[in-house]
């Protein structure tokens, strides 16, 4: 596990959105989906943030963030130079098997999961992407370098007006992907979860909640999973934060 | 004369030196096995385990506060069969001292999972008495003294491993409990569990926890946890172990000063996965630049 993370450059990209590069060796292993759990010197527990993008030639991690709370508006404030404890590779990843054709979906800061895909898979991507606004489009350059792009914004200011399920929906007959590969708001989830029913497309997600430790001991971060029939309390740490659609369960 | 100087005896079981990690913060080891080698700590006080598996309480299960955390975990563990089957074969192989935290809801629960616990190999059983007595009405096994001592003595009378007693610091006077477990026939004593909070988030109006209550942990409670165990040093003649809020050796050492036989460290391994070991390495600096053993520093508090 690397630890140790160097600030390149940390700008915001949107209203509140930041990303931030940082000078990191990347571990092998490192897939999307991981995550990143960095120490923000003033606060107690760790952030985790999913590793957006990855470089392991240039030796560059990036992550793009929300200022949320403190923790983030700590963080937002760091300047090139400053070095991070940041424990990562952390989190199972998205294990696509054999998948080729794959479609990667976010909703809003959701989409910072998806980039690092390009990095870690080799197949024919489609990405969909969903905003409130115009405004708050991120990460939308760096998804069309890696295939097919459609954006959409809930009031029509870009792209298609309407959520990017609806997108997402009309696709899946034309494009047939073996893999759905997602992260978003629960309603976005949710709907997901009835087109790979619908669909029969096996659907991956990267799931959320608050966590302590961040490698599996602790048992805070759980997040109910339906297997066998029986709803257990699993990890989000240590079992996800990437899911079967399926299987999770929806407050 | 033991050359080491961290070297530590409790109830006659060896430990290299005195961190444990407490229980709930290092699960069954195995995590923080892929992390270093844990077989450099003294021991693992095993995430606290009930007859059956339990599912715990719904998330936040964690909230942030100023220096600590409050937790809801609810006892989520998959229970003394697939403790027994599925993890002692692998916890064995750790190299360090094994203590089960044993959990239940009557004394019947106790007994049982004392006993299945006792025969999977573990070193040491610890009591955590924090749990709510469902047949006295919910009030937690370690309020009133007098059932401190009846689930001492239940435990005893079904397990022959050495037994620490862990003390929860909600009641109101720690010592009459410490006193209690003795007269049970514990063989040491752990204290504190954590101390019972809530948070709020002002601008929801809802409490962080959807638990509403947790348990309190982490540096903020370190100035009780020290004053409890040294008045239970000086109410009983058992070995204490101290913990809550141990983040550096000089905490350890603290503790160590005011009666502690080991210690115990929890939320520290939580903000720092390598907490345990960095902590080690500089007590043994200390010790040895100090030309101190532990025995002679136990308890030399100054009044
Ligand atoms: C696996 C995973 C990946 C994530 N990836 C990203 C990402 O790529 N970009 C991004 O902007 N955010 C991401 N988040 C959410 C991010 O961790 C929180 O927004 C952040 O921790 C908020 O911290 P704060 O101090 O600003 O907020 P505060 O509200 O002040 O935080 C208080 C506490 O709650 C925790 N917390 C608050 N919101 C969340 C949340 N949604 N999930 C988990 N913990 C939370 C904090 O970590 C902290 O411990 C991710 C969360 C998880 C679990
Ligand atoms: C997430 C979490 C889970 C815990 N679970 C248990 C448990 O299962 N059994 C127990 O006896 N104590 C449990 N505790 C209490 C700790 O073992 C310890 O008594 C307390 O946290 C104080 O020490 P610390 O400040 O070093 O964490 C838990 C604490 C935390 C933070
Ligand atoms: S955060 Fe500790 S187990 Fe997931």
């Amino acid at each position: 596990m690397e630890r140790k993370i160097t600030v390149l450059s940390n700008k915001e990209i949107a209203p509140k959105i930041f990303k931030l590069t940082a000078a990191a060796k990347i571990p092998d292993k490192t897939r999307c989906g991981n995550f990143v759990h960095i120490q923000l010197k003033e606060k107690p527990l760790r952030r985790p943030f999913c590793i957006c993008d990855f470089s392991r030639e240039l030796e560059t991690l990036t992550i793009v963030y929300e200022v949320k709370g403190e923790g983030t508006k700590l963080l937002s404030g760091y300047q090139k130079g400053t070095c991070l404890d940041a424990l990562f590779p952390l989190g199972n990843g998205f294990d696509i098997k054999s998948a080729k054709k794959i479609f990667l979906v976010g909703g809003g800061l959701g989409t910072a999961v998806l980039p690092a895909a390009f990095k870690s898979y080799e197949g024919e991507f489609t990405s969909f992407i969903g905003f409130k606004s115009k405004e708050n489009i991120i990460l939308a350059e760096e998804l069309s370098l890696g295939g097919d792009l459609f954006v959409s914004t809930e009031d029509g200011s870009f792209g298609e007006k309407g959520f990017v399920t609806d997108c997402v929906k009309r696709e899946i007959s034309l494009r047939k992907p073996d893999i759905i590969l997602a992260c978003g708001p629960e309603p976005m989830l949710k709907s997901l979860q009835k087109i790979s029913c619908q669909f029969g497309t096996k659907t991956l997600v990267s799931l959320e909640e608050r966590m302590g430790c961040g490698v599996g001991a602790c048992v805070v971060c759980a997040v109910k999973i339906k297997r066998d029939g029986q709803e257990h309390n699993m990890r989000v740490c240590k079992d996800g934060p990437v899911f079967d659609i399926n299987e999770v369960v929806f407050n | 004369m033991d050359k080491n100087p961290l070297a530590v005896n409790i109830a006659g079981v060896k430990f290299k030196n005195p961190l444990i990690a407490a229980s709930g913060t290092f699960g069954y080891g195995l995590e923080y096995s892929e992390i270093y080698d844990v077989s450099k700590i003294g021991g693992i006080s095993l995430k606290g385990l009930t007859l059956l598996p339990k599912e715990g309480n719904d998330s936040p299960r964690i909230a942030e506060t100023p220096s600590g955390i409050l937790n809801s975990v609810g006892l989520q563990n998959p229970g003394t069969k697939a403790f027994v089957n599925d993890y002692m074969p692998k916890i064995k192989k750790l190299g360090t001292v094994l203590i089960a935290n044993i959990a239940g809801n009557t004394l019947e629960e106790y007994a049982q999972t004392a006993k299945i616990v006792s025969a999977s190999g573990v070193d040491m059983i610890e009591l955590n008495i924090s749990c709510p007595n469902v047949k006295q009405g919910g009030m937690a096994f370690g309020v009133e003294p007098d059932s401190v001592r009846a689930v001492t003595e239940k435990v005893k009378e079904n397990s022959s491993l050495p037994l620490i007693v862990k003390l929860t610091p909600n009641v109101s006077d720690i010592t009459k409990n410490a006193a209690a477990a003795q007269k049970g026939g514990a063989d040491a004593i752990s204290l504190i569990n954590t101390i019972s909070g809530m948070a709020v988030d002002y601008k929801t109006r809802r409490p962080v926890l959807k638990n509403v209550t947790g348990g309190l942990s982490g540096p903020a409670v370190k100035p009780v946890a020290l004053k409890m165990v040294w008045q239970v040093y000086n109410t009983v003649d058992i070995p204490i172990i101290g913990m809550g809020g141990i983040m550096s050796y000089t905490d350890v050492l603290e503790f160590i000063i005011c009666g502690a036989s080991a210690v115990q460290i929890g939320t520290a391994n939580i903000y720092n996965p390598t907490a345990m070991p960095e902590i080690l390495a500089d007590l043994e600096r200390y010790f040895k630049e100090n030309n101190l053993t532990l025995e002679e520093l136990k308890g030399t508090l100054i009044v």
